[in-house]
């Protein structure tokens, strides 16, 4: 790994990172008057305990850390910058553990330009998960920020993982902060040292806290500009697939407006032709009422996002309110070659939102149309005195193991894009209608393959008996 | 009397063209999908066959490139209709079609391309 600088990966591959040039390393290095650790007896970490001086000196480099890292874009670039401000001054290698939501921590050894530690062991891997169970943390509720009342390590030892590496490079004076974000432990910052009596004193552990809070700061950056990449990506998606929504219904619009346009200037007006323009201008309204349900999600979606979905809630008959939906999705239905069984003949009433629960429904339908083709499909409404039960039951490919919570997300499904159908906002918003209704929503594997989503609503009798014709509720 | 096969899983654009290609003389069936349409396709052997590009289950490229490996229908006449341009790549499989129409089109443009394939001049009742 002779390429490497500064940085390395403790695990799996090393990961080249290119040298910043000399000349802004030494921009960074801190004013100094003496020689450096070797000039002491004791060598002692650069700074000693006295008082303004060193304060400022403090802040100069926590300054000048804040400032090389936030200038950097990549992880790999900010370690760098943080490795060239804080080397070899507080020590000959800084060790960075950092926990991931998912997978194993992951390590960097920071070291000096042109001063590469030995080679690492490879196997250095260590459960960050476990390594925290093992070693009681607690925190201290009631404070700005979390403090450390006892681990099975001192607040500044090196966690477990960063010690192996430690061992391995024969560093024989350390001491670790701990990274805090958002009152949770993102990971570990060791300073060490190889030096024979080196030792780290009062004025470096305050260093090393601060430089841990910058080191946070500028890995919570990080994050949020990755996240507010990611919503950008998000967003593109959606309005891809929004673009694609729209042009269905508007092309089916067309073709039957042009029909009739067509039929105008070739027929004469019989009372055969009447009745034909009378049945396709009744599809024109349709196809208008897609549109309008459509710009009625995406208000949905904004509204669900801002917490200001609206609930307008009256006594409904939802058995009624199936055979309704049915009724109008039929023609969809039977060309998709699904056979129907409908099973809401017994009234079942509660006070829910009669628009929603329509379009809830016809996600459902319009996610069997499209996902199973050909199938037999059962529609199921079941009541007990305070809840009622929806299920919509289809034979089709089923949904894909794994995937039965990620549906319900935004912008997802199991099947790509490029095969077609759903627009990646139905079942986020159903869930959220339903749960709104204080309800809920999954699905399960059909038997005998198939997919089945339950839905279950409370009568919502209690809550809205005062008489009112309208409830809101935030989600 | 020459068959067309309309395969779209949006039931609207199978409708509305179901009804006036019916109106000018030609029988037409549906399907909902690539994979209903080749079962359609082995039953009926139709003169031509319009068809969607994105449907769940079998796509529209997806049944073409079935088509043109079974020898029995390589020859088949089909109007390829996408809301979205030709996807990159996929020239080879769009290369032996007889039209292609981007969504939202026209009626005319597919009624000329129809009454051109199946030779039949008369505008309706033929």
């Amino acid at each position: 790994v002779s390429g490497d600088r500064h940085t390395r990966q403790a695990q799996g591959q090393p990961q080249r990172v290119d040298p910043l040039p000399e000349a802004k390393l030494d921009e960074r290095r801190i004013p100094r008057t003496d020689d450096g650790p070797s000039a002491e007896a004791a060598p002692h970490a650069g700074l000693s305990p006295d008082g303004d001086s060193e304060r400022a000196r403090r802040a100069e480099l926590l300054d000048q850390v804040g400032a090389a890292m936030g200038a950097a874009s990549s992880l790999g670039a900010r370690l760098q910058s943080l490795a060239s401000v804080v080397l070899p001054r507080l020590g000959d290698l800084c060790v960075l553990e950092l926990y991931r939501a998912e997978g194993p921590a992951e390590r960097w050894v920071l070291y000096p330009y042109d001063h590469p530690p030995r080679e690492l062991p490879t196997s250095l891997q260590v459960d960050p998960a476990r390594e925290l169970d093992e070693g009681p943390v607690k925190l201290l509720a009631g404070t700005e920020r979390p403090a450390i009342l006892a681990t099975a390590a001192g607040p500044h030892d090196p966690p477990k993982g960063t010690q192996h590496i430690l061992d391995a490079l024969k560093v024989t004076a350390s001491f670790s902060a701990r990274l805090w974000s958002q009152r949770k432990l993102v990971g570990v910052l060791t300073l060490g040292s190889t030096q024979t009596g080196w030792r780290y004193g009062h004025e470096e552990v305050l260093l090393g806290e601060g430089l841990a809070a910058r080191v946070a700061q500028a890995l919570d950056s990080a994050h949020l500009y990755k996240d507010a990449q990611d919503q950008l990506r998000v967003r593109d998606e959606f309005l891809t697939i929004a673009a694609h929504e729209l042009r269905t219904p508007t092309s089916t619009l067309r073709l039957l407006l042009q029909s009739m346009q067509y039929q105008l200037q070739t027929s004469a007006l019989t009372p055969a032709i009447v009745e034909r323009l009378q049945r396709t201008l009744a599809k024109s309204v349709q196809q208008c009422d897609r549109l309008v349900q459509f710009g009625e999600r995406v208000l949905d979606v904004s509204q669900i996002r801002t917490g200001t979905l609206t609930l307008r809630t009256r006594e409904i008959d939802l058995a009624e309110l199936v055979k309704q939906v049915v009724n109008h999705l039929e023609g969809r239905l039977v060309h998709a070659g699904c056979t129907l069984e409908v099973n809401a003949d017994a009234p079942v009433l509660g006070r829910w939102d009669q628009v929603r629960m329509e379009e809830v429904l016809i996600t459902l339908l319009d996610n069997v149309i499209k996902y199973a083709a050909g199938s037999p499909v059962r529609v199921e409404v079941t009541g007990t005195s305070r809840a009622a039960r929806l299920l919509v039951r289809d034979s089709g490919s089923g949904i894909p193991p794994g995937q039965e919570e990620r549906i319900f997300e935004p912008f997802e499904r199991a099947a790509s894009v490029d095969r077609g159908g759903g627009w990646g906002l139905g079942l986020y918003v159903c869930r959220r209608v339903v749960e709104a209704h204080g309800g809920s929503i999954h699905v399960e594997r059909a038997p005998g393959g198939g997919a089945a989503f339950v839905i279950e609503l409370p009568r919502g009798g209690d809550q809205h008996d005062s008489g009112a014709a309208q409830s809101t509720t935030a989600v | 009397m020459k068959t067309i096969l309309v395969i779209d899983d949006e039931f609207g654009i199978v409708d509305v063209l179901s009804e006036l290609l019916e109106e000018e003389g030609y029988r037409v069936l549906t399907a909902a999908n690539g994979q209903q349409g080749l079962e359609r396709v082995a039953e009926v052997r139709p003169n031509l066959v319009i068809l969607d590009v994105m449907m769940p289950v079998l796509d529209g490229l997806g049944m073409l490139r079935k088509l043109h490996s079974d020898p029995a229908h390589r020859d088949l006449e089909v109007i390829v209709m996408s809301a979205a341009p030709p996807p990159k790549g996929q020239q080879e499989v769009l290369s032996n079609i007889s039209g292609f129409l981007r969504k939202p089109f026209d009626l005319q443009d597919l009624l000329k391309m129809v009454r051109l394939l199946l030779k039949s001049d008369e505008p309706r009742g033929g």
